[in-house]
């Protein structure tokens, strides 16, 4: 057996490692007008029909046989480049590709994009900048997951959030990127804004299934946002002035074509709005108010190129939500003169702060390296106290007394990832990654001073103080094979290591994507993915809270664990439409739901006997017809999809151990996004979605319960809900347009643009939430509470 | 206050613009009419059923409507059979007093309603070993609560102190199957009554139900919640104490009046603190339809999952239960 292994080893290590009378095509592929690295763009030799992408740095390597070479550079949106000459030696090519600035223009497609007909990855849509930014939305608010969650086998929650149920999965269940370092809470204003300034990103692809090796950690989506690099030649900039913020993007070079920087901010200005009321609200009562709710972002870049070999990149994201509140009394006077103030205040803030510093190293031509170190860390704080303070002619004192809650998660990262391609069949990435996590869990504290007759009592508790660290280790390597001109495989391992409060576990997780190429235009494929998931997010509502809280698995809650199978067919209309219809079926096991009627409210306390451990399981069919060039370009997705929970494990049964549908599981979700632009001056977009409602548990019935008494007597008439099933109601289904238009105008110094955009445009008041409640003569009704109609709003922007 | 509420109005306005409320027809289908069986069968009691038909959610029908034609079978221990009769509003007894380890299987079947039927087995009593308590005062003894006057109200003959007392209630579990309790216990100042010829408890203490094995209720852990009580959580299973003699801990803090020598008042002022333990060995379905009833009573509507209330009748609702008790009283 062990020859076996070995005799198919070597036949898999010789095509690799066989030069023959190859020689290298490498370089870096970036935008011709701000230096921006490519990631994705394709390169593809016409002579031998041999090609490969760029990576996530811009970097490509190709190796071909010696002669002729007839090289097509190419990547969406940009006019496509080619180079002829004879290849002798190994050689380095960079590219600057040049945006295609002709409306009329056909830009050429590449012919071996990683994803499309043409690639081995399915289950992944990018989706450009460009058409995020053109989607109408919320206030006017740019979005990158409410955009993602248009796509097909996306499911947003509840009306205007940013929660995301991929495939079945839980909100829990994906993993964010920024550059590479994960986000844990990518919400602001409890999720009705996402953390992702859509001005400093460049480049976002969502992977729902047949995950590439190089990603793990959790069972549902990958989202691979990548920051802009700054435009390393000139100075520009673009002020935006919005409905509820405004925010500011800078770029430039620090050194021409060597260093560049690229910053963005961002803050809302609800409170600044709000403070003229609030002051006329507190003064009629005598008293004297501030208030701040607010959240901002920054973004930063600095990129350096060391030499043709290295480049240095420093990324960094900071944001915050403050939502604070200080009412203060006016002075009172006893009648022996002393003074009396009180005060009330509410402090609440969350955030992120994300940083990384990149190496990259270009070690061969064919051989690329990227080493990186990250900190992430999520953490809230909250505090609510009242104050007294007494001044007199002979004593003076403060009475207070403070509660608070404060918590988060924090990682420190080192990472090493290295792509190498030692001929044209084969594209082989490796890496290693070390994770040091800190859970802080809930600490929640509790301060008081009491003054009695010259006595001052002092209390000062504090509940749940423990850090929980980690350790996170993870090996993978996956090759992109090319086997021959119809068959492409993308076969890799991903093993990982957890190791918390003395615990161990590991898994090692197969991954596979195949491609079956027809013909140029036609294509199957198909791909399956084992993932494992080792923390989870302590989370029970419908919105997403700043309290949701994330916790590592334990001896006795074990990682999620999950297995997608899923084919697909695609098909390309070249420049015009590409088609695909993926098909999906998706385990899981040791998901977690809590108890009927238990809590979470910031605290990990007992959070194991809260929750159940049980599995599921998610099915469904998604059609998407994406455009991506031209004047009119967007898509239109469909999916129809099922998805459901079984917790029948002996004393963990929910729903008396019956299957029952998951929170967000909608039979239909239609989405269409359209973008056109009439002429340099107008574009115009609009989106329009329509979905089956979301489930809900409501009590049908109502039935007499029994009052055990000592008399034992057995008959009352008070009212016990009847819930025959979790999630037997659903609500009405959802639909909702959306319309924008931009007006530009070329002005001395820049473009500006106004933006005029409709949320709801038709007012549908699609349900938020549904409820029993009574009419004013006191008759049981059903409520319906909508939150979001009509929602004009306009924003100024300026770009230079 | 009105400020507060006019700024949080305000803001949710701006953050929102205007939320809609609206009442809406329900889109589902009505569900038909359910036969509700209540029982507790109790040893040494007669049989009690109670029927009722359940109703629609919307329904603005007050109360519940009692079904007096239904046909009622008592099956006990598989073999005995016997016919309840109806004493109205929806009432149905029969003259059977179930004995420990009786299984009780109750049929019943109403025109129109689906037949429903449940079964239970009556629990045997728990016997409570022995009841232990300690006390110490709460303060010095300079830290009265409050001071006890002669009858003229000059002159302070004694103090009425806080005194933490302590409960330990030993029992044995039985390890051959898995069991549930309850545990009631109540502490209380009475006052006699001369009408009555007995003593009126006036005066209630607070029990804290604080023992491991009670568990965590979902207030614990929270200061947030500090004084939300332990209400209903006095419910507990022998999953940590399975076939053990196992001594149960509770607390409480009563008030003792305390004279000083030779002043304490002669005549019928007749007052006395007793402690009542009932320990109650549940059977399993008593004891998660009251916890899963509780538990619906207490839950969060928005921020958690409404609670299914257990019910173990077939094709129907309610609940066919058992326990026994075992008291035990105690002068302070």
């Amino acid at each position: 057996m062990t020859k076996n292994y070995l005799v198919c080893t070597l036949l898999f290590l010789i095509p690799i490692f066989s030069h023959g009378q190859n020689h290298t095509i490498s370089g870096h592929i970036i935008d011709a007008k701000n230096g921006e690295t490519l990631i994705g763009a394709s390169i593809f030799d016409a002579n031998t029909a041999k090609g490969n992408v760029s990576n996530a740095y811009g970097y490509y390597s190709l190796t071909i046989p010696k002669g002729k070479v007839e090289i097509d550079y190419s990547y969406v949106g940009y006019a496509s480049e080619s180079r002829k000459f004879k290849l002798t030696k190994d050689t380095v090519v960079n590219i600057r590709l040049n945006q295609s600035t002709e409306l009329s223009e056909v830009t050429v497609i590449g012919k071996h994009k990683e994803l499309g007909v043409q690639g081995s990855q399915m289950s992944a849509i990018e989706v450009p900048i460009s058409q995020i930014k053109s989607v109408p939305c919320l206030f006017g608010e740019t979005d990158v997951i409410k955009a993602l969650q248009l796509l097909p086998g996306v499911k947003a929650g509840t009306e205007g959030t940013a929660g995301m149920y991929v495939r079945g999965g839980g909100p829990d269940e994906n993993l964010l990127l920024l550059d590479g370092v994960p986000v844990y809470n990518v919400n602001h204003a409890f999720g009705f804004f996402s953390v992702f300034n859509a001005d400093a990103i460049k480049n976002v692809t969502l992977y729902k299934g047949s995950f590439p090796a190089r990603f793990g950690g959790r069972l549902s989506s990958v989202v691979d946002i990548r920051m802009k690099d700054g435009d390393d030649k000139n100075y520009h900039g673009n002020i935006t002035i919005g409905a509820i913020s405004s925010k500011i993007n800078l770029e430039g070079p620090i050194i021409k074509e060597k260093t560049s920087f690229n910053f963005s901010a961002r803050r809302t200005y609800v409170d600044l709005l709000l403070m003229p009321l609030v002051k006329i609200g507190a003064g009629s009562e005598g008293m004297n108010a501030s208030l701040g709710v607010y959240f901002y972002d920054l973004n930063a870049k600095i990129n350096h190129k060391i030499s043709d070999k290295d480049r240095l990149y420093l990324s960094a994201y900071m944001g915050d939500d403050v939502l604070s509140t200080k009412f203060k009394s006016d002075e009172s006077y006893d009648s022996d003169g002393s003074k009396h103030t009180t005060s009330e205040n509410v402090n609440f803030n969350w955030g992120n702060i994300v940083t990384a510093l990149r190496w990259n190293h270009i070690i061969t031509n064919k051989l690329f390296m990227n080493a990186t170190t990250s900190y992430t860390r999520y953490r809230y704080d909250m505090g609510i106290g009242v104050e007294m303070e007494t001044k007199g002619n002979d004593k003076s004192n403060t009475d207070y007394i403070k509660l608070g809650m404060k918590s988060g998660i924090e990682d420190y990262t080192a990472k090493l990832d290295f792509d190498y391609a030692p001929n044209a069949n084969h594209d082989i990435k490796f890496g290693a990654d070390y994770t040091f996590h800190t859970f802080r869990p809930g600490v929640q504290w509790a301060k008081s001073q009491t003054t009695l007759d010259s006595t001052t009592l002092n209390m000062d508790i504090t509940i749940g103080d423990q850090n929980v660290s980690s350790h996170e280790t993870i090996l993978y390597a996956e090759d992109n094979i090319t086997i021959n001109s119809f068959i492409k495989a993308n076969v890799g391992l991903h093993y990982s290591t957890f190791t918390v409060q003395g615990q161990f576990y590991n898994s090692l997780q197969p991954r596979l994507g195949l491609r079956f190429l027809v013909n140029d235009r036609l294509s199957f494929k198909a791909g399956f993915a084992n993932m494992k998931q080792y923390i989870h997010l302590l989370s029970n509502s419908s919105i997403s809270l700043p309290t949701d809280l994330w916790v590592p698995v334990t001896k006795r809650i074990a990682p999620m664990v999950s297995n997608q199978y899923s084919v697909g067919a695609f098909y390309s209309f070249p420049n015009i439409v590409e088609l695909s219809v993926e098909t999906y079926y998706k385990s899981m096991n040791n998901l977690i739901e809590y108890k009927d009627g238990a809590t979470f409210m910031g605290s990990s306390t007992g959070w194991e006997d809260k929750i159940y451990m049980g599995r599921g399981w998610a099915y469904g069919i998604e059609f998407l017809a994406q455009k991506t060039i031209g004047k009119t370009t967007g898509w239109v997705g469909y999916t129809w999809s099922k998805s459901e929970r079984l917790f029948d494990r002996p004393g963990q049964e929910i729903n008396n151990g019956e299957a029952f549908p998951a929170k967000y599981d909608r039979r239909h979700d239609i989405s269409i996004v359209v973008s056109h632009k009439f002429s340099e001056k107008i574009d115009v977009s609009a989106t329009w979605v329509y979905s089956t409602g979301n489930c809900a548990t409501l009590a049908l019935q109502n039935y007499a319960s029994t009052d055990n008494t000592s008399n034992g007597y057995y008959y009352s008439n008070n009212n016990l809900p009847y819930i025959n099933h979790r999630n037997n109601y659903r609500y009405n289904d959802y639909n909702r347009l959306d319309l924008g238009v931009n007006f530009h105008k070329q002005k001395k110094h820049g473009i500006r643009t106004w933006n005029f955009s409709v949320y709801n445009a038709y007012n549908q008041l699609n349900p938020f939430m549904v409820y029993q409640s009574s009419d004013i003569y006191g008759n049981p009704v059903l409520k319906q509470l909508s939150i979001f109609p009509i929602i004009p709003s306009i924003s100024y922007s300026y770009k230079f | 206050m009105k400020s507060k509420v006019f700024i949080y109005t305000a803001l949710m306005f701006v953050l929102i613009f205007s939320s809609c409320i609206k009442t809406i027809d329900f889109n589902g289908n009505v569900p038909t009419p359910q036969l509700v069986m209540n029982c507790i069968a109790l040893p040494d009691s007669i049989i009690k059923v109670n029927l009722t038909r359940s109703k629609f959610f919307l329904s603005n029908k007050p109360g519940f409507t009692t079904v007096d034609n239904a046909i009622v079978i008592a099956t006990i221990n598989d073999t005995l059979k016997a016919n309840l009769t109806s004493t109205g509003d929806g009432n149905y007894e029969v003259n059977y007093k179930p004995k420990p380890n009786d299984k009780i299987r109750i049929d019943a079947s109403a025109p129109t309603l689906e037949s429903v039927w449940a079964e239970v087995t009556i629990v045997p009593k728990v016997t409570i070993i022995s009841i232990d308590t300690t006390w110490v005062k709460t303060k010095d003894d300079n830290n009265y609560s409050y001071s006890i006057y002669n009858l003229t109200g000059d002159t302070i003959i004694g103090n009425v102190y806080n005194i933490d007392l302590k409960i330990r209630i030993k029992f044995q579990d039985n390890a051959t199957e898995q069991n549930y309790y309850r545990l009631n216990a109540f502490s209380g100042q009475g006052y006699y009554n001369e009408y009555k010829s007995n003593y009126s408890y006036s005066n209630y203490y607070w029990i804290d139900y604080d023992d491991v094995v009670f568990g965590n209720s979902s207030e614990q852990g929270s200061i947030i919640d500090i004084g939300s009580g332990t209400y209903g959580n006095n419910y507990f299973t022998d999953e940590l104490i399975n076939g053990k003699e196992y001594s149960l801990s509770i607390k409480t803090v009563i008030m003792k009046s305390v004279y000083f020598p030779g002043k304490a008042p002669k005549g019928d002022i007749k007052t006395k603190s007793e402690l009542r333990i009932d320990l109650q060995h549940l059977s399993k379905s008593f004891y998660l339809y009251q916890k899963t009833k509780n538990a619906s009573t207490t839950s969060d509507p928005i921020l958690s999952e409404p609670v299914q209330i257990f019910s173990n009748v077939k094709s129907g609702m309610g609940i066919l239960a058992s326990y026994t008790s075992s008291i035990v009283t105690i002068s302070l």
